[in-house]
């Protein structure tokens, strides 16, 4: 079997009986038991559900295995959030989108390593140790999804499932060469996800081609009465319209400061300016869009993550879950102990910035940064109005080193300088492999549309992805170097 | 703008958290660092805020959704039967 074999090769395999459910899975697994030492992607493997009565469709997923990110529940598995503090807890119900995806008769195979409580873009704020990018060991496979991104990219499984608060699905597919997906916001529900920073949250898929990012976002959807911020969509399916062809006249916006690349890597621009050029070659007509508040886009974030992030982790008092302390003198000192002993350092300095920002007297950058959420928000809307989606590269910078996070944090944050403003706005964004740096690793291309239009962004995205071919490059030469150098 | 370390504090506090004398020092140093990134927004010229507009309550059946309740409970960081044990909190009572 091939390891980076997509979601429809093994449907159409699985469909003919070449293969079985238990094959996959027993093939998987033994690529897991191999892979997972070095990588550091699972935290959990565990035994699927074998559910063999879903529909047999193209959107099934029976035998077909996918990991979880640690932040999103499956009754009776780990369900830790990458923290010290949930580092025991067990999810006592199912998220709406792990029933969703049970239904599709999808086998759950394990949990992933991840930031903190979702708070970094390196994975390296983990209560279980880092990641490593399978494209090159010496750097980071990207955050905070980055369990979930490192373990597609290995072929250690064909699909995951990500959360995103601000860049934590597109960024590590862009430094794995994968597919991921940030919805409307309220488009999958956010019933048994860990909450960060509840205004921007939403689960995406993270998958190795544009069609299997489809088929999952299709499985992922529908209303859920559990999440009140869920839209009343019915569920759809996302791989309809994935016929190479681009609509008749389409109009794609490029944001200056992409088309300028102003801050951006100088590979990353000439990269992105080779696939606008495909774009066009498909039939686009591109448009330069000037968004004048997108600048502002990571301080807003910086602001209102932190704000949300406060309020969200003050529900951490030891008292119906997670750990607690074992010296502390009365229910108060309990508390401070418990927070104090297993939160990390990252998530302590968010708590502390969040509750200034939220505090009387200060209150001024808060109230400041939603007055400009909704200016961000207005401009795209304008934008939209004359362009049907707009582009930018997903990442200013290639995959981090070990590290770099903490040396220089500010230039960190930068580098999500195209993403932030999406999840700020709510709208829709997908992240496809974009091209490869001279050394060789990937590199994020992403399209961004209104609100609701992830049928459009997954047609213009394959017809893209189809036309460039970055998707048939996988790590797997790479990491047999890795073998034979600890072989040696 | 300026932050000293005794805001630092109360909001270490505020935050139930607890810092060495050093863990205040370099946090008031990153306050201080990000105080001064965040002060750029302060200039934009923006209309009110009106988020308020656009809320609106979204209602749901009041039916109790009952969980397996050992599933919770096998959760609690300590239990006595099916109670959560909770240090005594009312002052001045024997045991």
């Amino acid at each position: 079997m091939n390891p980076f074999a997509t979601i429809k090769e093994l449907n159409e395999q699985l469909k003919a009986k070449y293969i079985s459910p238990r094959e996959v899975i027993d093939f998987y697994t033994n690529r897991i038991n191999t892979y997972n030492n070095q990588f550091n992607a699972f935290t959990h493997t565990y035994e699927p559900d074998m559910i063999a009565s879903a529909k047999e469709n193209h959107l099934s997923l029976v035998g077909i295995p996918g990991i979880i990110k640690g932040n999103i529940a499956k009754r009776g598995k780990p369900h830790h959030a990458g923290s010290n503090m949930l580092k025991n807890h067990k999810a006592a119900y199912n998220a709406t989108i792990v029933d969703h995806l049970l239904e599709h008769g999808a086998p759950i195979i394990g949990t992933s390593n991840m930031d903190e409580f979702a708070m970094g873009s390196t994975g390296e704020y983990s209560a279980f140790g880092k990641t490593k990018n399978p494209w090159d060991v010496t750097r980071t496979p990207g955050g905070s999804s980055s369990g979930v991104s490192a373990a597609v990219a290995a072929g250690m499984v064909p699909w995951g499932i990500g959360t995103e608060t601000g860049g934590s699905v597109r960024q590590p597919a862009a430094f794995c060469n994968l597919v991921g997906l940030y919805p409307t916001y309220g488009l999958f529900s956010r019933y048994g996800l860990i909450a960060f920073g509840s205004s921007l949250d939403q689960a995406g898929p993270i998958t190795r081609t544009v069609y299997d990012n489809a088929v999952i976002a299709s499985a992922m959807s529908g209303h859920d009465p559990k999440d009140s911020t869920s839209l009343p969509e019915p569920k759809k399916d996302y791989t309809r319209k994935l016929d190479g062809v681009i609509p008749e006249g389409l109009k794609i916006g490029v944001l200056k400061e992409a088309l300028d690349g102003t801050g951006i890597d100088p590979q990353i621009h000439a990269a992105f300016k080779k696939s606008l050029h495909e774009l066009e070659r498909l039939g686009c007509t591109l448009k330069t869009v000037e968004h004048a508040t997108l600048k502002h886009g990571v301080t807003l974030y910086f602001i209102l993550s932190r704000a949300e992030a406060a309020s969200n982790l003050s529900r951490y008092d030891a008292t119906l879950y997670g750990s607690r302390a074992e010296n502390y003198t009365n229910l108060n000192d309990m508390i401070i102990e418990s927070r104090t002993k297993y939160f990390g350092k990252e998530v302590k300095r968010r708590i502390m910035m969040g509750n200034y920002v939220l505090s009387s007297g200060h209150r001024e950058f808060y109230d400041k940064a939603n007055a400009i959420r909704q200016m961000i928000r207005a401009e795209f809307d304008t934008a939209f109005m004359d362009v049907d989606l707009i582009v930018s590269p997903t990442t200013t910078t290639l995959p981090f080193k070990f590290g770099e996070a903490e040396a220089n944090p500010l230039a960190i944050y930068m580098s999500d300088y195209f993403s932030v403003p999406i999840c700020i706005a709510g709208l829709p964004s997908l992240s496809i492999p974009g091209g490869f740096s001279k050394e060789g690793l990937p590199i994020g291309f992403q399209f961004i549309g209104p609100r609701l239009s992830e049928e459009l962004l997954y047609q213009v995205a394959y017809a893209l992805e189809q036309q460039t071919g970055f998707h048939l490059r996988n790590a797997g030469e790479k990491m047999a170097s890795y073998s034979e150098k600890t072989a040696e | 703008m300026d932050i000293q370390k005794e805001e630092v504090l109360k909001l270490a506090q505020l935050s139930m958290l607890r810092f060495s004398d050093q863990e205040l020092t370099t946090l008031t140093s990153d306050f201080k660092e990000f105080l001064g990134y965040v002060q750029e927004i302060m200039t934009v010229d923006s209309l009110p805020n009106s988020e308020s507009n656009r809320r609106f309550n979204v209602f749901r059946e009041d039916r109790a959704i009952t969980k397996d309740r050992e599933d919770i409970l096998s959760q609690a960081p300590a239990r006595s039967n099916d109670y959560f044990v909770v240090p005594k909190i009312l002052e001045g009572t024997e045991n």
